[in-house]
């Protein structure tokens, strides 16, 4: 991981960087870290949707039964406190320093995911000023303009949000020119596009949703029986079921979709720029106050509006190849030496992410036959006769563009047979559970899995490899 | 004429026999094939290989040197174990496939050791070629390009009064790869030569008779060609 303030490529606990608590390293290490950061110009609601944000998974742990969030650092701790206290007060958040942002470690638990299991996240949270996205503020990473202090969060973050207040008084100020400026960022530091993740939040929607959206959309963004405000102060004992809410999600984010092709001034450009460039759009409406403020305070009580949607989208988009075509083969080690593998249950959780992201077909080594195809579990047992761990009988009749995941726990036969084949070795990735494995691994492309979550990172490394 | 066999690797054509002969000795990326087809009939599971691989270790066939290329063929098999995998290894039901006779191992070796070493992009070439026939052709190549496949290769490399013409039996490693089961009328036997380092020293690769074991289990430098017919 690197250090989320200095930028160093790694941190660990022997070299402690910029202060970071003593745990941070370790707790990288055990599950990627989610890093979300806001771009947007000033005064377009991001620092206040931030707040609602905040304030409302501090309520969480009423709906959502593990839930937790918790800063890391003292920093952290003081703006966690004080940002939650003055949403709760009806304070609004004073303009963001135009400076290098600060980022909020959070430790967040009980995340629910799409197969009902929970994981936990380190957040790394970036507020940055609106000035850093006025066009010619952003740098590459070996620049020296200042906006180079959210050129590296942005590289670092799998999917950023970019907030538009719809009800701005200034004309040059676009969403697709924000967009633009994301893409310029990307481009410059030579970051592949394709197949990434963007969301679009169009905060401050209660100005104008009435006006323009749909019934359907009305009754959507008003009532929220799962977190809206009042919902969250009754505890509940309903498991909740993130795969439906997020169907939910996506076909709001296709209604906004469509206003925004309609209604939104440089909406049509925004969508033809992302599908020329791969890039994956989520639209969402949200109000982080539900009504109009005042200049410094809310003039009523705050009443959040889907301000978790955008969050559950980070979440879901992670990774950023959301559940596609694209087509992996997953491979398990299920010799004598797998035994631990299938104990821990590391080949079906691993599927179970894998699948989240994309398609796979699922073998065991040593077999040609498949074991899981796209939709079904894997198999929680191994084969009882065991097979040496072998690949090649598999992976050789796979198309060229299909990329493989091993999942080994010690030698595979025929790994090396491949290393210096051109049409498998950028397309091959070896995970290994154990550190021991993985540094035996002569494999280039060879990763340690602390928690299955971490797939996400080992897919987004295989969409910027070379190889296609 | 090179055909590729149902995995991609060269079968090369010998007139006198009627049919196709392994261009090489069976190897261990052939016989994979067979382990992991679970429809294969036989299992050849994990402790087997372990044990078929324990003395001929497996290498990728880009690593194999002068010491240890024989390594990249299937031995420690038995002939029983050859005949089911060559059941598997016949594309159809109107294919012959076998072990060759000592007979026809004999009259192969005789025709191809009069014959001209061939251009190895003859094999590499093929658009369907499998990469590790590709990877493993190409390395033995190189490796006979440095130092002549002699049957004790860890000596000097043979002077010019002792060293022999390199042929097409050569190239395809009747000499200096493995022993090679063949059918005998009352059982079986081993032709081909080895390198010394593994008991081939003074050993004629087709003269007088053929090689008895005494067993047929754990010969771990017996391996196997096929001869397929139509």
């Amino acid at each position: 991981m690197r250090c989320p303030k200095c930028f160093e490529p790694r941190i660990d606990s022997n070299n402690p960087c910029c202060e970071l608590p003593a745990g941070l390293s370790e707790m990288a290490r055990r599950s990627a870290p989610i890093w979300t950061i806001q771009c947007g110009y000033t005064n377009h609601g991001k620092s206040e949707y931030l707040a609602a944000l905040l304030a409302v998974l501090k309520l969480l742990p009423g709906r959502l039964q593990g839930f937790s969030v918790a800063a890391l650092d003292d920093y952290s701790q003081q703006q966690l406190t004080r940002i939650v206290d003055n949403y709760n007060q009806g304070t609004l958040e004073p303009g963001t320093n135009p400076g290098l942002p600060t980022p909020l470690l959070l430790d967040i638990q009980g995340l629910p995911l799409p197969n009902g299991l929970v994981s936990r996240r380190l957040a790394v949270v970036y507020d940055p000023a609106g000035e850093h996205f006025l066009p010619g503020k952003i740098a590459a990473v070996n620049g020296d303009d200042h906006g180079a202090g959210v050129t590296q969060p942005l590289l670092e973050c799998r999917t950023p949000i970019l907030a538009f207040n719809l009800a701005t008084p200034n004309s040059s100020e676009t969403v697709d020119r924000l967009f633009e400026t994301y893409l310029a960022v990307m481009k410059q530091n030579a970051v592949p596009l394709r197949n990434r993740s963007v969301v679009i939040n169009y905060t401050m929607s209660d100005l104008i949703y009435h006006e323009y959206f749909s019934d359907a959309l009305k009754e959507y963004f008003e009532h929220d029986a799962l977190f809206g405000i009042e919902a969250l102060g009754r505890p509940t004992h309903e498991r909740f079921d993130f795969a439906r809410y997020m169907q939910k999600a996506e076909e709001v984010s296709a209604e906004l979709r469509e206003f925004t092709r309609r209604y939104v001034s440089g909406g049509p450009n925004l969508l033809s720029l992302a599908e020329n460039e791969g890039v994956q759009l989520r639209f969402c409406a949200t109000s982080a106050t539900g009504h109009l403020p005042g200049e410094k305070a809310m003039s009523e009580r705050g009443v959040p509006k889907r301000v978790l949607d955008p969050f559950f989208w980070v979440l879901t988009g992670d990774a950023p190849d959301t559940p596609s075509d694209k087509k992996w083969t997953f491979i398990v080690d299920a010799s004598s030496n797998a035994v631990q593998l299938f104990e821990q249950d590391w080949p079906r959780r691993i599927w179970a992410e894998l699948s989240r992201v994309v398609r796979a077909n699922g073998y065991f080594a040593g077999r040609s036959r498949v074991a899981a195809l796209p939709g079904q579990e894997f198999p929680a047992k191994p084969p009882a006769r065991k097979n040496p761990p072998l690949i090649g009988p598999i992976i050789e009749r796979l198309p060229d563009d299909e990329k493989i995941l091993l999942l080994t726990s010690g030698a595979v036969g025929d790994l090396y047979d491949y290393a210096k084949n051109a049409a498998f070795k950028d397309r091959l990735f070896v995970v290994g559970v154990d550190e021991e494995v993985v540094d035996g691994c002569r494999w280039r492309n060879t990763f340690e899995l602390r928690c299955p979550e971490e797939i996400a990172e080992v897919c987004a490394q295989a969409q910027q490899s070379p190889a296609l | 004429m090179i055909v590729l066999d149902r995995v991609g690797f060269p079968l090369i054509q010998v007139e006198p026999l009627g049919g196709y002969l392994s261009f090489l000795p069976i190897t261990k990326y052939q016989f994979e094939y067979y382990i992991c087809d679970p429809s294969a009939g036989r299992n050849f599971g994990e402790q087997w290989y372990a044990s078929a691989t324990r003395t001929n270790r497996r290498r990728p066939a880009a690593a194999l040197t002068i010491e240890d290329y024989w390594n990249a063929f299937m031995t420690s098999v038995t002939p029983a174990e050859c005949r089911q995998f060559a059941e598997w290894y016949a594309d159809d039901e109107s294919q012959l496939c076998d072990l060759p006779t000592d007979n026809e191992w004999r009259a192969a070796y005789e025709h191809l050791a009069s014959k001209p070493t061939i251009d190895p992009a003859a094999i590499t070439g093929l658009p369907d070629v499998n990469p590790r026939a590709r990877q493993l052709v190409t390395r033995l190549t190189t490796l006979r390009s440095q130092q002549p496949l002699t049957a004790a290769s860890s000596l000097a490399p043979p002077t010019a009064a002792t060293k022999e013409a390199d042929s097409l039996a050569d190239q395809m490693l009747m000499r200096r790869g493995v022993f090679e089961w063949v059918r005998l009328a009352d059982g079986w036997g081993g032709r081909g030569q080895p390198p010394a380092s593994i008991g081939g020293g003074g050993i004629a690769p087709h003269n007088g008779s053929p090689r008895q074991p005494t067993s047929d289990e754990n010969q771990p430098y017996y391996g196997f060609r096929l001869l397929i017919r139509e």
